[in-house]
């Protein structure tokens, strides 16, 4: 097989994995290719909106693992494929010099066991640090299973490393997979890698419907993730039914619940927003066809905000007013009074969402009946 | 507009370890100082009006008023053969495109919004456009 037939079976393969930094905080070596740190560069994007930044492939797409929704399990009938290291390493190096692509994410199925696995991964990730003295992003999928030493040497070579929690819990997890052991394959695995020094940190990512899991359950994942786990980031994507997989009859999942979770999780990464606040607003534990923010402030905003003088956690809990806006409103009481709902919409408020939820000048802004 | 020019402008490589491309009018040459910091183990050429600017190393830029062709025969090779990046990659990019693309998820309208039509003529986008308008008719996009 040669090299275009497996970009085009491992591109493919690998195309549901999500990642979007391509930016890392890890020092440029002086006269190698490449830097790690081009922030919000996307070298192109396809039709569905995505943005291509990284060269994103599996080393092979064979797997021993029988995952129900997926592509590359070992029942599915797809055709198989695996790159050499070098060859791999080559073609990538080919395009990123080039400009196409800002950085690497390299995943695969698992061949043989999680080791021999991650071995093949670290040997071409090895030639791209060592032979082609590439000095950019890179982002290694860790194999569930995979050992300590591995994981370690793994977080040597990449910026950021990844681990796909796919469900919440033991339980989803038996819904779509008789193999995979989600305490001893995946949960232990982030528990070695929380002690490792990456400097983009780890992330992870659901599979949104392939289990019958509820909203709660999974951000109550996510939430703990972030505090026991140093996770950087989760990721959503929604369930699309695969033919021949085992789930291939199974109801694709809506992509606004997938929204909607970023937009939770948003709340809690970006706005500091505890998850003890947002569990107010599920309703049979889901998320309710509405932005969150939204209806958080329904629930929890007793009074408008003064935004004279609210503090910056006050105004952040305004729907129209995000970590932008709040720090500028601070900043601009300083020296000025705020005078009127111009004077927000010049510091980046949304005022047609905010206004039904501050007070100005001692007056509400909104009019009679649009407070809720 | 500075992050478009960085995020599309696309390089060809020199055997004699060399990063070329010829940039769009709309497209500064002050480009180079990003590319020569990036990559400072290759000379950066970029040929913008009928001069090609060159650096490497983010140092001495120089610049000729010849097109990067005439330009290229006065430099010599100075990097291993394990450096050879010459191989032509579009079919590796149109191939890794499109293998990219989830069709239950299209969505034209994002794509338009996050490149802009007005790059469309520049020409350097050509795959992706070609993907999106052979899904859409024309008066659609
Ligand atoms: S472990 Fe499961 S999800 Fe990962 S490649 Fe194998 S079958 Fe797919």
């Amino acid at each position: 097989m040669n090299t275009l037939e497996k970009i085009k079976i491992l591109g493919e393969a690998g195309k549901y994995d999500i990642c979007a930094s391509s930016s890392s905080k890890r020092a440029s070596a002086n006269n190698g290719i490449g830097n790690p740190s081009s922030p919000g560069i996307c070298n192109s994007f396809t039709s569905d909106g995505r943005c291509i930044t990284l060269f994103k492939v599996l080393y092979s797409n064979s797997c021993t693992h029988d995952c129900k929704y997926c592509q590359n399990s070992n029942n599915c009938g797809k055709q198989k494929a695996i790159f050499e290291s070098d060859e791999l390493a080559k073609t990538f190096m080919n395009l990123y010099v080039k400009n196409y692509v800002e950085g690497f994410f390299l995943s695969s199925g698992i061949i043989k066991d999680a080791d021999y696995t991650m071995d093949l991964m670290l040997e071409c990730v090895k030639l791209l640090r060592n032979k082609y003295l590439y000095n950019g992003y890179i982002h290694l999928k860790i194999i569930p299973g995979a050992s300590r030493d591995k994981i370690k040497q793994a977080s040597e070579l990449a910026d950021r490393l990844s681990l796909n929690l796919e469900v919440p819990d033991k339980s989803s997890m038996s819904e779509i997979s008789n193999v995979k052991d989600y305490k001893l394959d995946i949960i232990k695995r982030f528990r070695y890698m929380k002690k490792l020094q990456l400097p983009s940190g780890t992330t992870t990512q659901f599979v949104v419907g392939s289990a019958y899991d509820t909203d709660y359950k999974i951000m109550k994942k996510v939430n703990w993730m972030y505090s026991n786990m140093n996770l950087k980031r989760a990721y959503f994507s929604a369930f699309i039914p695969i033919k021949n997989t085992a789930f291939e009859n199974k109801i694709r999942e809506k992509l606004d619940r997938e929204h909607r979770l970023y937009q939770t999780d948003f709340l809690m990464r970006k706005y500091n927003i505890g998850f003890s606040e947002i569990k107010k607003v599920f309703e049979d534990e889901m998320m309710p066809h509405e932005d969150p923010k939204i209806l958080l402030a329904n629930k929890i905003l007793k009074e408008p905000i003064r935004v004279e003088s609210a503090n910056y956690e006050s105004l952040l809990k305004v729907p129209g007013i995000g970590p932008v806006s709040a720090k500028r409103i601070i900043d601009y009481r300083k020296n000025a009074k705020i005078k009127n709902l111009d004077s927000l919409k010049s510091l980046g408020v949304i005022v047609k969402r905010a206004k039904n939820y501050i007070e100005l000048n001692n007056s509400f802004q909104a009019k009679i009946g649009e407070y809720c | 507009m500075m992050h478009h020019m960085i995020a599309y402008t696309r390089f060809e490589y020199s055997k004699k370890g060399i990063l070329y491309a010829k940039i769009p009018d709309e497209f500064s040459p002050s480009i180079i100082t990003h590319f020569s910091a990036k990559f400072p183990l290759f000379y950066i050429m970029l040929e913008y009006k009928g001069k090609t600017y060159v650096q490497k190393n983010n140092e001495n830029l120089k610049i000729f008023n010849d097109k990067i062709e005439k330009v290229l025969k006065n430099y010599e090779s100075f990097l291993p053969d394990s450096f050879d990046f010459s191989k032509d990659s579009i079919n590796d990019w149109d191939i890794f495109y499109d293998s990219q693309y989830i069709k239950q998820r299209k969505n034209t309208k994002l794509f338009h919004h996050f490149i802009p039509k007005k790059l469309k003529h520049l020409g350097i986008l050509t795959k992706e456009f070609s993907s999106i308008d052979g899904n859409k008719k024309l008066t659609e996009i």
